[in-house]
C-alpha cells in the first residue's frame, strides 16, 4: 500500500503586510497549491525588532511573541529550519521603495542607472541592512527553502507625495522611472538574493504606476482616511502570490 | 639712486623669506588672485593629489561639488573603490592637460567619442579610465553608457562651479596612433593589449603642455564665463617612466614642464591662478619630511601643511572666511508604512 504523501510544510513570516494575504486566502482570492500546509507567523512592523535569530531558530520575544503566537495556529514562538520545508518572508521590513526611490531618482538625474557591478554592490548593502533579510539568509544557510516577497511600493493617490519629507519630495526623479529601469533594479535584487540562496519575487509590473508607486486600485480599506500608503488590499496580495506560487511549486518539485 | 630691489618685502629675499623663518615659519608663499569662499562651488580634478585637496576643502566646510555622487547604498570606501566621491566626476585620474582637454572636448561634443573598449577575461574596460570599475564593465555598451553619465556630470561641474581646481600630474602618456585618443594608462597594464604599431608613447614638452592647458582653460571659460581655475602640480613622483631615462630624472623633467606650463598659463590668464602645493611638498627646505619612506607617497602632514598655507594665504589677502552653512539633511519618514499596522495584521487574524 503506498504511503500517503507528506504535506509540504510552508510558513509565511511577515509584518503587517501579512494581513492582506491572510484575507486573500480566507476569501479565496488565492490559495496555496494542493498538498501544502500553511502556517502564518510574525509581528507588526514596530514589534519586528523583537524578532531575532537565536539558538538555531527565529524567535520572538515581548510583544512580538504575543502576536506571533496569536497569528500562528500552532502557537509557535519560534521557527526552526527543520520545522518547515519552505519559508516565505512576506513584507518583513524589506521596503524596496527605499531602494527604487533613490536609484530611479539617481537615474533621472544622471540619464541612466550605474553599471551592473555598482548596482549589485549597492543592492547587497541594501538588503543586508534589513535584519529580517539577514535572518532569512541564516535560515537559507540551514538548508531551508526561503522565498522573499518584499514590502510593496507605496500606494499612489493617497497622500501628496511631493510634500516636504514625502517620497517624491526626496526622490523627485523617481516618478520618471521606466519599466526597463525597474526591471534592471529587480533583476539585481533577484541576483543578489539568489547568491544568498534566497528567491526574491518582484512586485508584479502591472501593479506599478507613477514610476515607483503601487496603483491606487490596490489600496487597503480606509487608506485615504488613514493616510495609509503602506498597506494593500487582499486583491493585491493575491496578485503578487500569482507570481509566488509557481515559483514555490517549482522549488517544491525540485526538492 | 633707487633700484627695483630696494623696497621689496621680506618674501622677496631668500634670507628673510626662507632661511630665517625656516620650513615651519614660511608665509606668503601664495598671493591668490581671487577669493575662494566656503560658499563657492569647488570642483576638483586631475592626478591623485587633487583628491587630497578636494577632501581637505570638504572637511573644512567648503562647498566641494560632487556632480557624480556615489549611487545610493554605495557609501564610504565601497563608493571610492568604484571611483565615486574621489573627484567631482567619475573620470578617475586625469594626469595630463591633454587628457583634461580631451575629456572637456568629449563632454561638449567637440571631438568624436572613441568607441575603443579594452577587454580582459570577458569584462570590459574604458581606456579613458580603465581603473574606474575595478572588475570591469559587463559589456561594451555599459562602458559607453557609464561614460555618458560621466560626461554629463563633467558638463554640470563646469557649468555650475565657481572654482575648478586642476592638479597636473604627468607629461608621459600613451596615444592611439590612428585616432590620437589619449589613454589614461598604457594599454596592457590594467587591461587591453599593447600593440606597438597602434600605441604611441609621447612625453609632452613645455610647449605641448602649455598649449593643451591653455586650450582647456579657454574652453572652461567659454562654457562658464564666471569660472575661476586654480592649478596645482602634483608632487608625487612617477611610478615608472617609459622615456628611457632614469625614473628620478624623468620625474624631475615632467614636474619641471608641468610647473612651467602651469605658471605660464596662470601668468597669461586672469581667471587662472597657480597654488604652490608642489613647492610646499618637494622643496629642499622641507627636507622631504612630507614624503613616506618610499619618497613617493605624500603623508597626511604634507597635505595638512599645504592646506594650512592655502587657507592662511586666502585669509591674508581677503580676510577670514565665514563658515559654510550646514546643508539641511532631508529626513524621509520610514514609518509611513507602519501606519495602523497593528489593525491591519490583527484584524485579519481575528476573523
Amino acid at each position: 500500500m503506498p504511503l500517503p504523501h507528506k504535506p509540504h510544510r510552508l510558513c509565511i513570516i511577515g509584518d503587517s503586510q501579512l494581513g492582506s494575504l491572510q484575507t486573500a486566502m480566507q476569501t479565496g482570492l488565492t490559495a496555496a497549491p494542493d498538498g501544502v500546509s500553511v502556517e502564518f507567523w510574525g509581528a507588526t512592523g514596530p514589534d519586528f525588532r523583537q524578532i531575532h535569530w537565536g539558538d538555531g531558530a527565529i524567535r520572538a520575544s515581548g510583544a512580538a511573541k504575543v502576536t506571533a503566537q496569536k497569528i500562528n495556529a500552532a502557537g509557535r514562538d519560534h521557527i526552526a529550519p527543520e520545522d518547515f520545508d519552505t519559508v516565505i518572508f512576506f513584507g518583513a521590513r524589506l521596503r524596496v521603495a527605499e531602494f527604487f526611490g533613490p536609484y530611479l531618482d539617481w537615474a533621472h538625474t544622471h540619464g541612466n542607472l550605474p553599471s551592473k557591478a555598482v548596482l549589485y554592490t549597492s543592492a547587497k548593502e541594501f538588503v543586508w541592512e534589513t535584519r529580517a533579510y539577514r535572518m532569512a539568509h541564516t535560515l537559507a544557510q540551514s538548508g531551508c527553502d526561503v522565498i522573499y516577497v518584499p514590502g510593496p511600493f507605496y500606494t499612489a493617490d493617497i497622500l501628496d507625495q511631493t510634500v516636504k519629507n514625502r517620497f517624491f519630495h526626496a526622490y523627485p526623479g523617481a516618478r520618471f522611472g521606466t519599466a526597463a529601469q525597474r526591471d534592471v533594479l529587480w533583476s539585481t535584487l533577484e541576483a543578489v538574493s539568489a547568491d544568498l540562496n534566497i528567491s526574491l519575487i518582484r512586485q508584479p509590473e502591472d501593479t506599478v504606476t507613477q514610476g515607483v508607486l503601487t496603483d491606487a486600485s490596490f489600496a487597503c480599506e480606509h487608506a485615504v482616511e488613514n493616510g495609509d500608503v503602506g498597506h494593500k488590499s487582499a486583491a493585491f496580495a493575491a496578485r503578487w502570490m500569482q507570481e509566488v506560487w509557481p515559483h514555490f511549486q517549482q522549488k517544491a518539485k525540485a526538492a | 639712486m633707487t633700484h627695483p630691489y630696494e623696497n621689496l618685502g621680506p618674501e622677496a629675499y631668500w634670507k628673510s623669506g626662507v632661511a630665517e623663518p625656516g620650513a615651519h615659519g614660511l608665509s606668503g608663499l601664495w598671493t591668490p588672485k581671487f577669493e575662494i569662499k566656503p560658499k563657492h562651488k569647488i570642483v576638483t580634478a586631475g592626478s591623485c593629489f587633487a583628491q587630497h585637496i578636494g577632501r581637505a576643502l570638504a572637511e573644512r566646510g567648503y562647498n566641494w561639488l560632487d556632480c557624480e555622487p556615489a549611487p545610493p547604498f554605495l557609501l564610504g570606501q565601497k563608493g571610492r573603490d568604484a571611483g565615486y566621491g574621489v573627484f567631482s566626476f567619475r573620470t578617475g585620474n586625469i594626469y595630463t592637460p591633454a587628457m583634461l582637454l580631451q575629456w572637456l572636448e568629449l563632454a561638449y561634443g567637440l571631438r568624436e567619442n572613441p568607441t575603443e573598449v579594452w577587454e580582459k577575461e570577458c569584462r570590459f574596460f574604458d581606456p579613458l579610465r580603465p581603473a574606474i570599475e575595478p572588475n570591469g564593465f559587463e559589456s561594451e555598451a555599459e562602458v559607453m553608457t557609464s561614460r555618458d553619465i560621466t560626461l554629463g556630470a563633467l558638463r554640470r561641474a563646469v557649468e555650475e562651479a565657481d572654482v575648478f581646481v586642476f592638479t597636473l600630474g604627468l607629461t608621459e602618456k600613451w596615444q592611439n596612433v590612428e585616432t590620437g585618443v589619449e589613454y589614461a594608462i598604457c594599454p596592457g597594464t590594467v587591461a587591453g593589449q599593447f600593440d606597438k604599431t597602434r600605441h604611441r608613447f609621447v612625453n609632452a614638452n613645455t610647449r605641448m603642455t602649455q598649449s593643451c592647458l591653455s586650450d582647456a582653460m579657454r574652453l572652461l571659460r567659454r562654457k562658464n564665463p564666471k569660472l575661476k581655475v586654480l592649478l596645482t602640480v602634483s608632487p608625487v613622483p612617477l611610478t615608472a617612466t617609459a622615456s628611457g631615462k632614469h625614473v628620478l630624472t624623468a620625474t624631475q623633467y615632467s614636474k619641471s614642464v608641468l610647473r612651467a606650463a602651469a605658471g605660464m598659463t596662470a601668468d597669461d590668464m586672469k581667471h587662472v591662478d597657480y597654488f604652490p602645493s608642489y613647492e610646499i611638498i618637494t622643496h629642499p627646505i622641507f627636507r622631504g619630511m612630507f614624503f613616506a619612506p618610499n619618497m613617493r607617497s605624500v603623508e597626511p602632514e604634507g597635505v595638512a601643511t599645504v592646506m594650512k598655507h592655502f587657507f592662511a594665504d586666502q585669509t591674508r589677502v581677503f580676510g577670514g572666511a565665514k563658515a559654510a552653512p550646514t546643508l539641511q539633511k532631508v529626513v524621509i519618514p520610514t514609518g509611513e508604512a507602519d501606519v495602523k499596522c497593528e489593525e491591519e495584521l490583527l484584524n485579519a487574524f481575528a476573523a
